[in-house]
């Protein structure tokens, strides 16, 4: 059995010649593109539960003293900046959970298991704070974020997910 | 600081970090235990309050975290109040949802250190954390690494 597959691109519509594809080999394709599709879809919903709990943290988490131990306030920029970073690693890495430190930031944590887990820390300003555990190494650092995701936290959760 | 006059916090002694916020667990049902690293953090100062609870039993230990929860809810209301907000009888900010437990041994096991810091009766200050930069991020990063080295040796016990 063949499969006919019709390519219809998103943009540039006026500009385009349908293809068709009638072969096995169109049915592999459309089969992978079915994949990704629901892939894509379970990846939103996900990020659309990180997000929610990111949400909900920062409110719990605006008020000073929030943790009963002086904690500072998380602040509106603070959200935005985490949401920011958020937005830009949906997709590439799995969904984390998202918390807040008695620092005033908003933490979005990655845990494979209890011995292999990454955190980042987002506040006010552009640097960002990071700590890994990969077994029984340590790793912490700075790095800046102002709109891509900055290499080292990439690299950690590129070593956490796929080293 | 150690409190003059009272004993050193022996290395088999457990300690107790207790949690007033949700915030400080996981939400979803995760392997594991619940309690975030978060919760080890110690900031604004550069001492981790926790409770030595060898020889309680399990109901003195929680009427600690009660304690505890109580007396910050009554700052926590009293605060508001204070500025002239309305803050209504039946709200509730701060309440004792379990508690961190860590043995001293494994708090010294990590390069930080306990101390007696009295009063209140039993307290302690987990010590030792990296001195402050000024620069914040950094100083959050190194505290966070030492929080979860903390969390992976403590097991948290949740309030009935």
């Amino acid at each position: 059995m063949t499969t006919t597959l019709m390519y219809r691109p998103l943009f540039n519509r006026n500009d385009y010649s349908p293809s068709y594809a009638t072969s096995n080999e169109a049915q592999g394709v459309l089969d992978q593109i079915r994949e990704w599709l629901e892939s894509a879809s379970r990846a939103r919903t996900l990020y659309g539960q990180a997000l929610e709990e990111l949400t909900d943290t920062f409110l719990d988490c605006r008020k000073e003293d929030w943790d009963g131990y002086n904690a500072l306030p998380v602040e509106d920029d603070a959200f935005l900046r985490t949401k920011a970073l958020l937005s830009r690693l949906m997709n590439r890495f799995p969904a984390p959970t998202a918390s807040a430190t008695p620092h005033g930031s908003l933490t979005l944590e990655w845990i494979v298991n209890p011995r292999r887990r990454l955190m980042v820390s987002v506040g006010n300003d552009e640097q960002i704070a990071y700590a890994g555990v990969f077994g029984t190494e340590t790793v912490q650092g700075v790095a800046n974020f102002v709109r891509d995701v900055p290499q080292e936290i990439t690299h950690q959760l590129a070593r956490l997910y796929y080293a | 600081m150690t409190t003059e006059g009272v004993e050193s916090v022996r290395d088999h002694e457990p300690l107790a970090r207790y949690i007033l916020t949700a915030s400080f667990l996981y939400k979803d049902n995760r392997a594991g235990t619940p309690l975030r690293p978060n919760s080890w953090i110690p900031h604004p100062s550069v001492e981790l309050s926790v409770f030595r609870i060898e020889g309680w039993q399990e109901e003195q230990v929680i009427a600690q975290g009660e304690k505890v929860a109580s007396e910050r809810e009554a700052k926590h209301r009293n605060k508001i109040l204070g500025e002239g907000k309305e803050y209504p009888e039946d709200k509730t900010t701060f309440r004792y949802h379990g508690r961190g437990e860590i043995i001293a041994r494994e708090v010294r096991s990590v390069g930080l250190e306990v101390l007696p810091k009295e009063p209140p009766p039993r307290h302690a200050d987990v010590v030792n954390w990296p001195p402050l930069t000024g620069n914040k991020k950094h100083d959050e990063s190194s505290q966070m690494a030492f929080a979860m080295k903390l969390n992976a040796k403590a097991h948290f016990i949740a309030a009935a």
